[in-house]
């Protein structure tokens, strides 16, 4: 059964805004993206980077909707690994390169005002 | 299919690689870092702020990540010994050697005697600032084309000092490539002084010299991807058809910073054309693979990470790399490879061992470690 930690108080995780808690070891990163929160691994999987310490952003893509011409997407959503350049969507944990890769995703509740994943 | 990925590790765990010595072939010295801003219209003002610096970098990524740390606030990356030190540690690395940055564009100065002067003044602050005290530091000092003479004088003065590893010799502006006999007395001095000659591949540069001309390229994708390799097999096929190797038999050659697959391709390669026109390079006795696999060297970085990472291992064990293949991060830049990515690849104990730090050791002529720290 999964157990509730405490992140932080709503108040101190305002849109736009993370912070990155150890829990039995591993770290974990919640992002509140216009809202919503949601948590990943603190940990990219191409070579071990501190993923969620990266900038949040949005994308940049082309394609045959867009007429191939690039067009800045899901701005607020998006997180780059500080080594390598990998972009992640927070909201899916999706890689937007590798369509083969996703992050997995901790639930995240409000309680009391109180922001808590559960692992 | 999509693998969801589950870290089982902490933040500790895997920035660390404590049980073999690692030796790190490429480390880059920052001379001064430009900072420069602008505006523009979007898409691309996105782009700007939040992805791509502006050159002098060739519209590159950041060319500098935070390391170890985070995005923001923008850490300076380490401009003297003590702070690479403690960034190196961060990286588990223990012996490192030391290359130039804006430095390794000497190659394109088009005054002799003004290279000749900026390569004496690197050779003379990295001696001071960076090689004088025991830190598991090794140099990296710096030759140029414009000047073989004076190259193979800066050779004799370093010669001897226990923390000069190697001569440097850029691999972009050079014109004749590095074959040429004008450059027999760099390696004449180098061989006498026992000490590796260090072939650096360059950056996404636009240089009128073979292979340089990027022209035809329009992004950093492009121009990057083709320029540091293809650097690296003209100086191969050049330094081969010149016989390099041979003439100079006890020299070791490390090619460094465009990966390890092209040697395979240029192994195979070689020893073809070798078979088929042994007329025109009569004083290759043996096919050129031979002295490829004995006399050089060849860096990992940027280490090719195909989905299964066996298949690296086949490449390396084609080229005999179990003895010449050499870890390197490229430390500070974008593209650094962290030691975990190469100690992953699967090779027996006693092979990883060799390829983060034994290999480099012997190719170097360094002193074993004392212990994992060796300082």
């Amino acid at each position: 059964m999964a157990t509730a930690f405490a992140v932080a108080h709503e108040t101190e995780l305002l849109p736009g805004k993370s912070r990155i808690i150890t829990v039995r070891g591993v770290e974990i990163g919640v992002f509140n993206v216009g809202g919503e929160y949601h948590a990943i691994p603190n940990l990219c999987f191409h070579q071990w980077g501190p993923l969620c310490a990266g900038k949040v952003s949005g994308t940049l893509a082309a394609s045959e909707e867009t007429g191939w011409r690039p067009r800045w997407e899901r701005e607020g959503q998006i997180v780059i690994c500080p080594w390598h350049s990998l972009e992640f969507d927070l909201t899916t944990g999706q890689c937007v390169a590798y369509p083969r890769v996703k992050l997995r995703r901790y639930p995240v509740s409000v309680e009391n005002g109180i922001v808590k994943v559960h692992i | 299919m999509t693998t969801t990925w589950i870290p089982t590790t902490g933040i500790t765990a895997r920035q660390r690689l404590d049980d073999v010595p690692v030796v790190d072939l490429d480390v880059h010295l920052l001379e001064d870092i430009p900072d420069i801003a602008t505006y523009c219209d979007a898409p691309w003002r996105d782009v700007l702020l939040s992805r791509q610096s502006v050159p002098p970098y060739g519209g590159n990524v950041r060319m500098f990540p935070n390391f170890p740390g985070a995005w923001e606030p923008r850490r300076p990356v380490a401009t003297n010994a003590a702070d690479l030190r403690t960034d190196l540690d961060a990286l588990s690395v223990d012996y490192a050697v030391l290359f130039a940055e804006a430095t390794l564009g000497l190659a394109r100065q088009p005054n002799r005697a003004y290279a000749v002067a900026i390569m004496q003044a690197y050779n003379r602050w990295i001696m001071d600032r960076y090689l004088t005290r025991q830190r598991g530091f090794y140099g990296g000092i710096m030759a140029i084309p414009q000047d073989p003479d004076a190259s193979a004088r800066e050779i004799e003065t370093y010669a001897g000092h226990p923390n000069v590893a190697g001569i440097v010799l850029p691999a972009s502006g050079v014109d004749p490539l590095w074959g040429n006999t004008k450059y027999d007395p760099i390696y004449a001095a180098a061989e006498a002084a026992d000490i590796a000659v260090l072939y650096h591949a360059g950056g996404s540069l636009l240089l009128p010299t073979l292979p340089f001309q990027l022209r035809q390229f329009d992004t950093w994708f492009t121009q990057h991807t083709y320029s540091h390799n293809v650097s690296l097999m003209a100086t191969m096929t050049s330094i081969i058809g010149a016989g390099v190797p041979v003439r100079f038999p006890k020299l070791r050659l490390i090619f460094i910073e465009a990966g390890i697959s092209w040697v395979a391709h240029m192994m195979l390669r070689l020893d073809w054309a070798w078979e088929h026109r042994r007329e025109d390079v009569p004083h290759l006795v043996e096919p050129p693979s031979a002295y490829m696999r004995r006399q050089m060297f060849y860096a990992t970085q940027p280490i090719e990470e195909p989905e299964s990472l066996a298949d690296i291992a086949t490449v390396i064990r084609m080229i005999g790399g179990e003895d010449t293949v050499l870890f390197a991060s490229d430390y500070p830049h974008h593209d650094f490879d962290h030691p975990k990515k190469v100690h992953d690849i699967p090779f027996s104990p006693d092979v990883k061992r060799k390829i983060m730090g034994g290999n480099a050791l012997r190719a170097l002529k360094l002193p074993a470690p004392i212990g994992k720290a060796g300082r």
